[in-house]
């Protein structure tokens, strides 16, 4: 996208109007889907509780904007979600380095994580909440216990990349063994690493966002159940939109720190 | 194409040395000898039943025949979600690959939905379709649709030009050069997408099942969780990831056998 403009002076204009048509031609299919939408909500095959009008679903995310209750259950979804990643990230990054550094570590984890891995974490909600209690203690820590898998291998295949002349050269050089691992490993494995976290996010999202439907205590999860229970269609819409939203969002984010934290990869 | 962070996993390294089962297994017995020993000591056994109890509802979960009419309907339900996906996505991501209007078309929508959890369309899906096979096979699909579609388009994209002009000029082109050139060329990536949807697929249904079902393993987990019998829902757990981490064996296996050919491996998530 960027670099189109070829006289110096016509740039700006031109990359505007290039970036213009580009943001129609993207938007367009989802003109498509929306009219589609309408069209079929017109002919009444399909009931109304089933699929509302798309004007119903626009005045249902107004009232419900306003009244607070969407902001305030995607507020905290997204504190659940962002608090097991970040828990995620904090456990498995350091693992996955000390697997990849120390065969000893790696030797005793390697077997765990190729077992745990294909464990679907959702079955464990009934486990968490004996354990955890309500509320948000056992969501958070659900979602992180399912996160940390693709943090944890991809830390740990990213360390055991590495160059090992690199690793030499800066021991010979002085580095201490801690040293290494911060100055030389890390930055090596970051962008495997940065893999991990962008695989780990949407699962973070996902198991929270379930976890609210099973157990409740509050977030746009416990919204889609009860929306859908009492057939409150263009509410449960709202809602999905909004999860939609966070994920989206974040998704975006997290590309955008990858690029300024890799700008030298 | 946000697919590249799918694509680029591999699997753990692996050694070739016979002692190796033996090595690996030896932090597993660890971890169990640690969870028997601390069950009704340092935890009460109520909270973490002991590992043999764990082992023994396993059991008999499946000596009683309890779990397989459960699991048959789990299977179904993912498997066949699957193979719809398959049916839609495939093909789709190879035409993305092929034709400009189509990429232009369909692209935006893949893009902005990928990252998108689908989990939150469980219970619309249930509105609209009832709480029986129909909607979870339909959760199946929109739970595994886009990996495999991104990996396909990855797949046929990444074709060299080379071999489409030689083809060409051998007087291979348009539906012909698709499916005698670029979906030979695109198959280790299509069946990576096959690989990560089939997990993708078994997560959402088990979801499903364990917010509102009749039949299932997932209404398995969570009827056991209601009535506290936490051994069974340990047990139950096992059986699950015995039939998701099977299967995904059972897939690697027969990959290997369609890409004996192929210098790629399938890839993981």
């Amino acid at each position: 996208m960027s670099g189109m403009g070829s006289a110096v002076e016509n740039v700006t204009s031109d990359l505007s109007r290039h970036q213009l048509t580009e943001y129609v031609a993207f938007l367009k299919p989802f003109l498509a889907v929306l009219i589609l939408w309408e069209l079929v909500a017109q002919l009444g095959v399909i009931p109304n509780h089933f699929l509302p009008h798309i004007y119903e679903v626009a005045e249902a995310a107004v009232i419900y904007t306003s009244t607070g209750e969407i902001p305030r259950a995607a507020w905290t979804t997204l504190k659940r979600a962002l608090a097991a990643l970040a828990i995620a990230i904090a456990v498995g990054v350091p693992l996955g380095l000390l697997m990849g550094r120390f065969r000893l570590v790696g030797w005793f984890f390697d077997p765990l994580i190729s077992i745990g891995f294909p464990v679907p974490k959702v079955t464990l909600i009934p486990v968490f909440l004996l354990w955890f209690g309500f509320g948000s203690v056992p969501k958070i820590l659900l979602a992180a216990s399912d996160a940390v898998f693709p943090i944890i291998i991809s830390t740990y295949a990213g360390t055991k990349g590495v160059d090992k002349e690199l690793i030499w050269s800066a021991r010979s050089m002085g580095f201490s063994r801690l040293q290494t691992l911060r100055r030389v490993i890390m930055p090596s494995a970051l962008p495997e690493i940065f893999n991990g976290i962008q695989v780990g996010l949407p699962l973070s999202f996902i198991i929270v966002v379930v976890a609210e439907m099973i157990t409740g205590g509050g977030g746009l999860g416990e919204i889609l159940v009860r929306a859908a229970r009492f057939f409150e269609t263009p509410k449960e819409f709202v809602a999905i939109i909004a999860v939609a939203l966070l994920g989206l969002t974040f998704d975006r984010l997290l590309r955008i720190v990858r690029r300024r934290i890799l700008h030298w990869n | 194409m946000p697919s590249s962070t799918l694509t680029r996993f591999r699997a753990l390294p692996a050694k070739s040395t016979l002692a190796r089962p033996l090595s690996r297994g030896i932090p597993i017995a660890i971890v169990f000898l640690v969870w028997e020993a601390i069950s009704g000591r340092v935890v009460p056994a109520e909270i973490l039943p002991p590992v043999t109890a764990v082992f023994a509802a396993f059991i008999e979960l499946g000596a009683s025949g309890e779990v397989y009419g459960h699991m048959i309907h789990t299977t179904l339900r993912g498997l066949v979600g699957v193979l719809f996906a398959m049916l839609i996505g495939i093909p789709l991501g190879l035409l993305m690959a092929r034709n400009e209007r189509v990429y232009r078309n369909v692209d935006p929508l893949v893009s902005l939905t990928y990252p998108v959890p689908k989990s939150a369309m469980i219970p619309l899906v249930m509105v609209w379709l009832g709480t029986g096979h129909l909607s979870r096979i339909v959760l199946a699909i929109i739970g595994s649709l886009l990996p495999m579609l991104i990996n396909a388009y990855n797949g046929a994209a990444s074709v060299g030009k080379e071999l489409l002009w030689s083809s060409q000029s051998m007087g291979v082109d348009g539906h012909e050069a698709t499916l005698k050139i670029v979906l030979p060329s695109a198959l280790p990536n299509i069946m990576t997408g096959i690989r990560i949807g089939i997990i993708f697929s078994f997560v959402i249904v088990i979801s499903s099942e364990m917010i509102i079902a009749q039949t299932g393993l997932g209404v398995l987990v969570s009827q056991a969780g209601q009535f506290g019998e936490y051994a069974r829902v340990f047990g139950t757990i096992l059986w699950i990831t015995v039939l998701v981490a099977g299967l995904d064996r059972i897939f690697l296996a027969i990959s290997g056998r369609i890409l004996w050919w192929s210098e790629e491996e399938v890839g993981s998530i």
